[in-house]
């Protein structure tokens, strides 16, 4: 693997900063590199919310994702400000319930019931989480012990379900 | 006939008739006028007519000048208080030490303002003022809640005049102190950092730069502050600035800085930016970290040195040093000499020298394939990253270009930019400010000097970088 | 007969305390403020060898540095009351005293003081109050009386003043107290007890600049031409400042334009 830039994106208030640090956190107890940063207004809440990640084997010169190669979104707002930055090669994750695709995308786009599956373990909040779970489990960057052992002990049985579910799905939509 | 009490009058510090209080409180005439002048041209009050004296007391107690002494007799003064010691005198020699670093030694994820808390933590700092602003307050937050259990001090001030000031009392109270901030904060506390470098204060100030001026764009990163860090303080005298382009040299330049500022007695500057302060990143923590300790020797003279670069001792407050510090200009005990030509000369090319005189022991640079460059970029903090990921894309495609990272900014490190830009083709200096270090690399390189700017709060897009390389558009 | 409590000799302080001779105009208000201070930290005794005196910058903060013979910090203007909190907080273990005028410590740090009253920041804070900028030629201070003419209220100053102990009790401190430098006992007296209290404690040190307050405002001194000016503002601070119990019992009309003095608690509420 050389590096695998992924943004998240979202409204405030909706978690996206947490997936990627959650995501950087992992993937740097396995032993790599990882830089996450995260873009909002001065408003923290509310509003369109950007953060990504980058994963790589070797020291990260440009700390920032130039070209995404995962985007994963939680609302259309996100999806409509973000989405023609993904080139054919890459993914788009959204969210099943919120968001309505554009069709003439070249990056592949795969919904994923995030929001559901929260709503199904009794936590509509966790939904970035299964999320993440989706991209970790689609991009195998991360294996799904390694995920759940960085969560933070707050919320973790809830955190770790929603984690493993997504991270099935994601599995499941990895190419042949 | 009972013996009088005795009333008398130091002449040397009697300020005379414009004063006479003693004159116009005595009850019993004792006092008036001498007919003779002082040296200092005063004609001093004298008692005249102690006979009279009834020992009440009222002129000594009023005296201002405390020049009248009354011996009722029969009647011993009170004696005073003994003083003097024992002073506590702790390490007195300071100098280089190993420490285990604080942190267990590994692999962590942290953003670049926990990083640089961690760094100044392991460094020895235990006391830390501050006061809120984007994009710091993260550094301030993990102060808060470290500082206790390490036994050391956190105080929110009031303000960031405040915050400096609490910052350089704390350190001549013999505690290593830091405070942070961004350019609004930057400009109030400029004073009293101008007070730091006069009195050889050690500190260190965290400035991530956010876009300004003024108020500006809070969360956007920028460059904006390297000349207001070395010229903001009025008087112009040397300090030192550093500036780190990861999370892990947030930890490593926050110890560096603690370092440097104890071993210099000078504020340093971490001049870190937005994009770095709030990057999470991989980072390793090392399993010792070296410090230097504070050199107090109490007996030496605090403020002044035999040499005309040295760095004088630094005794703290409650150790018997009996301290003189001010910031007006001062000799070497620390008196006042607000007149004197001589030594406002010698103060001020000290406080600079001790500084430029060392720079082999400051300047700090990372050389990238610079070997067979032909044109160089010179970079410093987050804008470096972006310029080594052009610098590597236009070798893959076969530029000779190469990137020199400045990790010291203050003083200018002149010989290292000299000596590894005089006769290139070009020296491309992009940053996120109007040209400010381009001035700096304009003036030591030897070289024809290019200047990109971006000042939209932005981080400069590697990619704008490489087009300029590749076209010379930017 | 002898007095029967006898007081140090003012060269003995000199000798303990002082580091060199005063440094004032003839007749200055802070060279009797210094002399009472002295006696009240010979009396208590306050520890000079564990004391930091802070101040900033103006006459009232000449006091402590360079006369005391002790660790002094002497600051930026406006700041001694932050400086001096960093010192505390650093260095529980040691007395910190900030002298310094009421140019300093009202005007430009007037934030600090209210910050440090509210915190009950363990300090002591005597605050020299001459009425205007003395060092830099007698300009008008947060604290001029309303009409008093200063270098710039030719006219007499249009605003009125602080009232900086009614300041410092708003703002939380648990021990504010006033006194006239024209009655030295007293005033030793009260600083004694300032220094005795465990937490923040503020002192306005009601102080003469005969200088420039007194040259400018002649007219409305008492006494005579023969007598000193120094003499003269002592003697318009005996007639117009009033303790505050005594005032208690005074008429309406007879309270009215006086100065109180005392010592307050903050739980009493305002003065």
């Amino acid at each position: 693997m050389s590096e695998l830039g992924i943004v998240f994106a979202g409204q405030g208030g909706q978690g996206v900063r947490f997936l990627s640090t959650l995501l950087g956190r992992a993937c740097a107890a396995r032993g790599k590199q990882a830089a996450s940063s995260a873009s909002y207004g001065p408003e923290v809440r509310g509003t369109f919310t950007r953060a990504e990640v980058i994963i790589s084997d070797a020291p990260i010169v440009y700390p920032r994702v130039l070209v995404p190669d995962v985007l994963a979104v939680l609302s259309q707002e996100a999806y409509d400000r973000v989405h023609r930055d993904v080139p054919a090669a890459g993914v788009i994750l959204y969210d099943a319930e919120t968001v309505v695709p554009a069709e003439d995308v070249p990056a592949r786009q795969f919904p994923v019931p995030a929001f559901q599956i929260a709503k199904e373990l009794g936590a509509p909040g966790i939904a970035n989480v299964v999320l993440l779970g989706a991209v970790a489990g689609l991009t195998g960057v991360i294996d799904l012990a390694g995920l759940l052992e960085a969560l933070p002990e707050r919320g973790r049985d809830l955190n770790a379900a929603a984690l493993t579910r997504g991270y099935a799905i994601g599995e499941g939509l990895r190419m042949p | 006939m009972p013996k009088p009490h005795r009333v008398t009058i130091v002449e040397s510090l009697c300020k005379g008739q414009a004063c006479a209080l003693c004159a116009q409180v005595c009850p019993a005439s004792v006092f008036r006028p001498a007919d003779h002048p002082t040296p200092q041209g005063i004609m001093p009050m004298q008692a005249a007519y102690p006979e009279k004296c009834t020992a009440c007391h009222q002129c000594d107690q009023l005296c201002p000048d405390l020049a009248i002494d009354v011996i009722a007799e029969g009647a011993e003064p009170a004696p005073l208080p003994a003083r003097g010691g024992p002073f506590p005198r702790p390490n007195p020699m300071g100098g280089w030490v190993e420490r285990p670093a604080l942190l267990p030694a590994g692999s962590y994820f942290m953003s670049g303002n926990e990083a640089c808390a961690e760094g100044a933590l392991a460094a020895g700092c235990r006391f830390y003022a501050g006061y809120p602003i984007t994009p710091s307050s993260e550094i301030m937050v993990h102060m808060a809640h470290r500082l206790p259990a390490l036994g050391g001090t956190f105080t929110q001030m009031e303000d960031e005049l405040g915050s400096i000031a609490a910052v350089i009392g704390a350190s001549w109270g013999g505690v290593k102190a830091m405070t942070a901030t961004s350019g609004p904060g930057i400009s109030l506390m400029l004073e009293n950092i101008g007070y730091a470098i006069m009195t050889e204060t050690p500190c260190v100030i965290v400035d991530v730069q956010r876009a300004g001026p003024s108020t500006g764009q809070a969360s956007r990163p920028a460059q904006g502050d390297i000349m207001q860090a070395r010229w903001g303080a009025h008087g112009g005298v040397d300090l030192i600035a550093l500036a780190p382009w990861s999370v892990q040299e947030m930890y490593e330049l926050a110890i560096r800085a603690f370092n440097l500022s104890e071993r210099f007695r000078v504020p340093v500057f971490l001049l870190a930016d937005e994009i770095v302060s709030h990057l999470y990143e991989t980072i390793t923590i090392p399993p010792a970290v070296r410090t230097f300790e504070r050199v107090r020797l109490p007996q030496d003279m605090p403020f002044d040195t035999p040499e005309i670069d040295g760095v004088p001792p630094m005794p703290a407050f409650g150790e018997g040093a009996y301290l003189l510090v001010t910031g007006s200009t001062h000799d070497g005990r620390g008196y006042r000499r607000t007149t004197d030509a001589a030594v406002q000369d010698k103060l001020v090319r000290r406080l600079s020298a001790k500084i430029r005189h060392h720079q082999d022991e400051i300047d700090d640079w990372e050389a990238y394939m610079l070997e067979d460059a032909e044109r160089v970029l010179v970079a410093c903090g987050s804008t470096a990253r972006s310029a080594l990921w052009a610098v590597q894309a236009a070798r893959r495609q076969g530029q000779p270009i190469g990137l020199l990272r400045l990790r010291s900014l203050w003083p200018f490190p002149d010989t290292v930019v000299a000596a590894h830009c005089r006769g290139r083709g070009e020296i491309i200096v992009p940053e996120m400010n109007l040209g400010q270090l381009a001035g700096e690399v304009r003036r030591a390189a030897g070289a024809p000097v290019t200047s990109l700017t971006q000042v939209d709060g932005e981080p400069i897009d590697p990619r704008r970088i490489l087009a300029y390389l590749q076209e010379g558009r930017w | 007969m002898a007095p029967a409590s006898a007081s140090p000799l003012a060269s003995d302080l000199r000798a303990a305390y002082l580091r060199q001779s005063t440094a004032f105009c003839p007749g200055c208000g802070h060279g009797i403020f210094m002399n009472a201070f002295l006696r009240a930290a010979a009396a208590l005794p306050l520890d000079f060898d564990r004391t930091v005196f802070v101040s900033g910058i103006g006459c009232g903060a000449w006091v402590p540095s360079p006369h005391f013979l002790a660790d002094t910090l002497h600051v930026t203007h406006g700041r001694a009351v932050a400086f001096a909190a960093g010192v505390q907080r650093a260095r529980p273990d040691l007395n910190v005293v900030v002298i310094s005028g009421d140019g300093d410590l009202a005007n430009i740090g007037g934030n600090h003081l209210i910050h440090a009253a509210r915190r009950q920041i363990p300090i002591k804070v005597f605050c020299l109050n001459n009425w205007l900028f003395g060092m830099t030629g007698g300009q008008v201070s947060a604290t001029t009386p309303r009409t008093a003419r200063t270098a710039t209220t030719p006219a007499g100053n249009p605003d009125p003043p602080f009232d900086l102990v009614r300041l410092v009790l708003g703002a939380g401190a648990p021990f504010a107290a006033r006194w006239p430098v024209s009655q030295p006992r007293q005033l030793a007296r009260g600083i004694l007890h300032a220094l005795q209290e465990p937490g923040f404690a503020f002192v306005e040190v009601l102080s003469i600049c005969p200088t420039h307050f007194g040259r400018a405002n002649e007219a409305l001194l008492p006494g005579e031409a023969a007598q000193s000016i120094p003499w003269r503002m002592l003697e318009w601070l005996r007639r117009n400042c009033v303790g505050r119990e005594r005032a208690a019992g005074l008429p309406p009309e007879e309270r009215a334009g006086k100065i109180l003095t005392g010592e307050w608690r903050g739980e009493e509420g305002w003065p």
